[in-house]
């Protein structure tokens, strides 16, 4: 395996926890340079899949590599490029966050200097010596954002990273990751947030049951899916004699109240437009709503989202 | 060979990461509401003990170390397990582990800072505990041994590394906060009855119970006491760092016979440590974070 055009490659990744299948042979690429989105359904395996990523939990079979590097064969030097923030963890109560910073760039070897400039990144200079056990859930998630930027790491691996963040930090943390990326910051991001991952992502991962669903480009997704726009009209009279004259046109649409919604592909909207207006019909307002992540994402993934996957063993 | 095999041959050491997560558990633990407690506990049980056993003054520092030997055989277990049986499976629950093993930072480094950094907290606990009032009791009524004392706290320690030992163990092994818990109490509860259990041996096996009282227990008896009760060894230990041979506690009479010295019991005391502690890394080098 040598393409050091990518960060993160796996190659047939498998994980079982007793009779459960975690991870059923999951093939991963992440480019250098990338905002990675790894999306699946509560259980899909996510968390175990970045364990592995990281050496933290051993897969049954398969190989992770790293920068070209079998993580497991590799010293741990190797994770000392890689920022790490796990979904909802807590830190040490008894710590004060300075300290909680000051140990981790210890780790890492990075200048203690750093670490009040990340608290003041995420906004917690204020309680620079207030401890870890007075915190909420949010000014954790905040200073676990800001150990893993400790050292300006290549690659950035969050596993729900606006999870318990309020919109505010929430908005601030894209903004990090944008521009962390922006500077050549790999990211591999895990999220159940689609429109989150819909913003930040160039590329997808969609994870089901433990088995890779598909991995490609946002836009090829939404295309691969055969996902038209929607044009959503208000029809000010006779909404239902417009929607029978749609249908019979060949459109497939629905109405709710006067709003009418239909499906069309991109140069069909003006066509729909002057179809009503000839017959007569009075449009009051319309708008276009593109295909979403999480229209595809549910199209991947329906409502089969049952057994596989992340598993707390027992 | 399984990824699991290959990491149990690969280790990484370095002296500068051990001593960081040993700063890490120190800070971290020195502020444990547990260790403060037993702490202040240690200094007023001491106090308390010589005084009654002065008869309404401060006793001199041997009487009161054998009148001690009994609760702090009770109260170190608590007080290790307390530290160690919530490091590795409460940390993995709460994630904190994960972080800090994604930094470039060994397993065997982790483990073994963390039994470094919570010996420390053990260490200082007992220092300070029988210290303070070991200083106050000899600068009131003086005393003859001061080196029997200082062999009596480092003896302490030791016995508090014992049950470290085994409750990270405990805790490396087992899966949840929980089941590490539980490990625990079945520790201290086993710490408490393993002599009794010994003794009921030699009962039902045709000893009396005078043999107790006149002091004359038999070698094998000893033997299995000093190997198999971590609380038994320390309580002979501390008697042979006075330059005991005789003594009487919670109504025993022991004469210490001549096979068993301080440093079989050193070495003793030793094997107890490091058994359970590469058991208890084996199992954390191996198992899912």
């Amino acid at each position: 395996m040598s393409d050091s055009e990518f960060v993160i490659q796996t190659e047939n990744l498998h994980k079982s926890f007793k009779n459960v299948k975690a991870v059923q042979g999951v093939n991963l690429t992440v480019k250098k340079g990338d905002v990675y989105g790894f999306l699946g359904p509560n259980g899909a395996g996510k968390t175990t899949t970045i364990k592995m990523l990281l050496g933290l939990t051993y897969p049954d079979s398969g190989t992770v590599f790293i920068n070209n590097k079998n993580i497991q064969k590799s010293g741990v030097n190797l994770r000392a490029s890689i920022g790490y923030l796990p979904e909802r963890a807590q830190l040490y109560k008894n710590l004060t966050a300075i300290q909680t910073l000051n140990f981790f760039a210890e780790l890492r070897n990075v200048d203690e200097k750093e670490c009040d400039e990340l608290l003041n990144l995420v906004g917690l200079s204020k309680w620079r010596d207030a401890k870890v056990g007075t915190f909420s859930k949010g000014m954790v998630q905040l200073l676990g954002i800001g150990q893993a930027l400790l050292g300006d790491p290549k690659l950035l691996i969050l596993d729900e990273p606006t999870s318990g963040l309020d919109p505010r930090w929430a908005r601030v943390l894209k903004d990090i990751i944008l521009e962390k990326n922006q500077k050549g910051t790999t990211i591999f991001f895990s999220s159940h947030l689609l429109f989150e991952v819909q913003e930040l992502c160039k590329k997808v991962a969609i994870l089901n049951k433990g088995q890779l669903v598909i991995e490609d480009t946002v836009d090829k997704i939404n295309k691969g899916v055969h996902l038209n726009p929607k044009l959503i009209l208000k029809i000010k009279k006779n909404p239902k004699e417009a929607l029978k004259m749609l249908m019979k046109t060949g459109f497939d649409c629905e109405l709710a109240g006067n709003q009418l919604t239909v499906l069309v592909e991109a140069l069909e909207k003006t066509k729909v437009i002057n179809l009503l207006e000839e017959n007569g019909f009075i449009i009051q307002d319309f708008k276009t709503q593109e295909p979403s992540l999480e229209a595809a994402f549910m199209q991947y993934i329906g409502d089969d989202v049952s057994a596989g996957g992340d598993v707390i063993e027992n | 060979m399984l990824v699991q095999e290959e990491m149990l041959l690969k280790t990484e050491f370095s002296l500068s990461n051990i001593k960081t997560i040993a700063k890490k558990e120190f800070m971290d633990n020195l502020r444990n509401n547990w260790v403060i407690i037993m702490t202040i506990l240690f200094i007023i049980l001491t106090l308390v003990i010589s005084f009654v056993s002065g008869g309404g003054s401060l006793g001199d520092v041997e009487v009161t170390v054998v009148g001690l030997l009994a609760i702090a055989s009770a109260l170190i277990p608590i007080i290790a397990i307390m530290l160690g049986y919530n490091t590795i499976s409460g940390e993995v629950e709460s994630r904190s582990l994960s972080v800090v093993q994604s930094y470039p930072v060994s397993r065997e480094e982790v483990y073994f800072g963390k039994f470094l950094g919570l010996g420390s907290v053990l260490a200082v606990s007992v220092l300070l505990g029988f210290g303070i009032s070991g200083l106050v009791i000899f600068a009131t009524v003086g005393g003859t041994n001061p080196a029997g004392f200082l062999v009596f706290i480092f003896l302490t320690m030791l016995l508090g590394l014992i049950y470290l030992s085994m409750s990270l163990s405990f805790s490396a092994i087992l899966k949840r906060r929980t089941t590490s818990l539980y490990a625990g109490i079945g520790l201290f509860f086993w710490s408490m009855i393993i002599g009794s259990v010994i003794t009921g041996i030699h009962l039902g096996t045709g000893g009396s119970f005078a043999d107790f009282q006149s002091g004359a227990i038999p070698d094998w008896l000893w033997s299995a006491t000093m190997i198999l009760s971590p609380a038994d060894m320390y309580q002979s230990a501390t008697l042979l760092g006075f330059n005991l041979r005789t003594a009487s506690i919670t109504g025993f009479s022991l004469a210490i016979p001549d096979f068993i010295s301080m440093t079989n019991l050193l070495a003793i005391f030793l094997l107890w440590i490091i058994i359970p502690l590469v058991v208890g890394y084996y199992f954390y080098k191996k198992r899912d974070i």
